[in-house]
């Protein structure tokens, strides 16, 4: 509270002195220049100064409540002319109520017209001029911290979305299968309960993680295969081969799972053969690079053009590291091959 | 004894199915498939009375196996959650089980299927296959059948379509397959934005037209990249002027 007060004084305290010496000036001149007995240049003068002050605060009312759209500067413009020829009108009655006005006195003031009003407008003018800019920056300020917050929230949101991507179709599908087991593995069914609550349990912990260990990663895609090859074990084959020296290296969760997840979807019905997928890892320079790939029969069509089910995947490097020539696909004798370049996380 | 075909692409999957139809007595497995081309073969072979269908398999899907079998058998549909498929399923009366199917529910559709002679009418089966094989189309091809064997057409490699009594004919650069749909079938399924309906019998690829030229009176002729001529309708050359922006 102290330090509020004291931090409008600071504020206030140039505005009262110009105030005091705008008095001081206007008494000195009327005494000095014209002539004008003392009492009286300091009465005209307290007068005056005390109008255009009480209008300066109404003109600060206003604005701060007001401004039009448009023409603001005609706004301003025409509100201190009022002010202006308001304050001089003003002066003159408070002097005549005072009773300090003699006959050589009202025709000094009326005279004088031209020159008070002028001053009185350049001083509304320039005071309400100060008051639109200041209005305008903080408008300006408030504007861009909420956009700023506008789009870190957006951001947060759609990457929490893309990184919780777990497909209904795998749930359903194991359960399945354990439904199955029951009735023909009962051990097999209880070892696959295990997996698949051990694998949404990481799902779930990995969705609140931002940065991960490649190991990490790593042994959750063991989980998620572990239940794949109870479902198509007949026909699936996974190769590992990874650089022992990056297994420390931090990246996003949840993103070799899906790169996997897609290469055996891709796997398993684009071909009616047995299915390969390669995975390997290695240091480029300051980048990791992961490539997996899955055979591809040719008289497929690739579905849905080039877009290959990644376009989650994509947008979300995209949000996590502002490029978007991190993840390309090539094809090479039946193969496609899905290449992730992992910048070194700063 | 009634026969049943299984055509799921995990054994594990079909091991449930196999279990819960012990209990009928009547009911026997004449075989299990992996895939939808071994589903068209043993269909064939066999002539089941009843297939438990799968839709999401190895190359071809569920809804184009059946498109592929000539004389259809009545089907079961099994499938994890689709809501699309439901949604035709359902609005069809066709039967379908989800995964992880319960064994009341399983009972209840083969107990359903044996109090109706025939299921499911055969409009009915057409219908849900017309919804489901056009978003096939639209995912660019189209299953077709020649002799015993079974193609797949990408649909850039179409260059027309031809009406062929209740057929149509899709003409390739490797040839032309019959197809048992309707042109407006293709008419609708097919991106607009590529193929056109020009002529009552004649839709075409417009990529692969290299001249029009006046015919007889109001109507035109489209020359293909391959020397065919096709004829264009008045209305289907209106149709063209539009697309082609000329």
């Amino acid at each position: 509270m102290d330090s509020r007060l004291s931090r409008r004084i600071k504020r206030a305290s140039p505005i009262v002195g110009s105030v005091v010496i705008w008095g001081c000036f206007q008494t000195w001149l009327l005494n000095q220049w014209f002539g004008v007995e003392l009492n009286l240049s300091a009465y005209d003068a307290l007068i005056s100064v005390n109008w255009i002050v009480l209008s300066c605060a109404l003109l600060e009312l206003i604005i701060s409540r007001y401004t039009p759209k448009t023409s603001k500067y005609q706004f301003v413009f025409g509100l201190s002319l009022v002010v202006a020829w308001g304050c001089y009108w003003l002066s003159y009655q408070t002097l005549e109520i005072l009773d300090k006005l003699n006959v050589d006195y009202t025709l000094f003031f009326q005279r004088s017209y031209p020159i008070r009003v002028g001053a009185n407008f350049l001083i509304a003018c320039g005071w309400s001029m100060t008051l639109l800019f200041r209005k305008q920056v903080k408008e300006l300020e408030e504007s861009a911290s909420h956009q700023v917050a506008t789009e870190a929230l957006v951001k947060e949101a759609e990457l929490q979305k893309l990184q919780l991507q777990l497909q209904p179709h795998f749930l359903f599908n194991s359960l399945n299968s354990i439904n199955a087991l029951i009735l023909v593995q009962p051990s097999k069914a209880r070892e696959m309960v295990q997996q698949l609550s051990d694998f949404l349990r990481a799902t779930l912990r990995r969705a609140d993680e931002q940065w991960i260990t490649l190991a990490q990663e790593v042994t959750y895609l063991q989980l998620y295969l572990s239940i794949e090859k109870v479902r198509f074990g007949h026909r699936l084959e996974v190769r590992m081969n990874l650089d022992e020296q990056i297994q420390l290296w931090l990246i996003p969760p949840l993103l070799l799972q899906p790169l996997v997840e897609n290469a055996i979807k891709f796997g398993l019905y684009g071909t009616t053969d047995k299915v390969v997928i390669d995975l390997h890892t290695q240091r480029e320079g300051d980048s990791l690079s992961i490539e997996i790939s899955n055979p591809f029969d040719e008289d497929m069509q690739p579905v849905e053009g080039s877009g290959f089910g990644l376009s989650g995947l994509r947008r979300r490097l995209y949000l996590l590291y502002s490029r978007n020539d991190l993840l390309t696909i090539r094809m090479e004798e039946n193969k496609f091959i899905v290449r992730l370049i992992l910048p070194e996380k700063y | 004894m009634t026969k049943v075909i299984l055509i799921d692409d995990e054994p594990l999957a079909r091991e449930v199915i196999k279990a819960y139809l012990k209990y009928f007595d009547d009911i026997e497995v004449v075989q299990e498939c992996g895939d939808g081309f071994e589903g068209v073969k043993a269909i064939q072979q066999h002539q089941p009375d009843l297939i438990f269908l799968d839709i999401q398999m190895p190359k071809i899907n569920g809804f184009e196996m059946l498109e592929l079998v000539d004389a259809k058998p009545s089907v079961i549909f099994i499938t994890a959650y689709d809501s699309y498929a439901i949604k035709a399923f359902e609005a069809n009366a066709v039967d379908y089980l989800l995964k992880p199917v319960s064994e009341e529910r399983f009972r209840e559709a083969v107990l359903k299927w044996k109090s109706k002679v025939s299921p499911t009418a055969p409009q009915r089966m057409e219908s849900v296959l017309n919804t489901m094989s056009a978003t096939a189309a639209q995912q660019n091809r189209i299953v077709v059948k020649t002799g015993s064997k079974v193609k797949i057409i990408p649909v850039h490699d179409i260059q027309y379509i031809e009406a062929d009594d209740d057929f149509v004919k899709i003409h390739t650069p490797e040839g032309a397959f019959l197809k048992n749909k309707t042109m407006n079938f293709y008419e609708q399924s097919l991106d607009p934005a590529q193929f056109v309906r020009v002529h009552r019998s004649y839709i075409i690829h417009i990529n692969q037209i290299t001249k029009i030229e006046p015919y007889q009176k109001e109507t035109h002729l489209a020359i293909l990249r391959d020397g065919t001529k096709i004829a264009v309708s008045k209305t289907g050359y209106v149709k063209l002027k539009t697309l082609l922006g000329i």
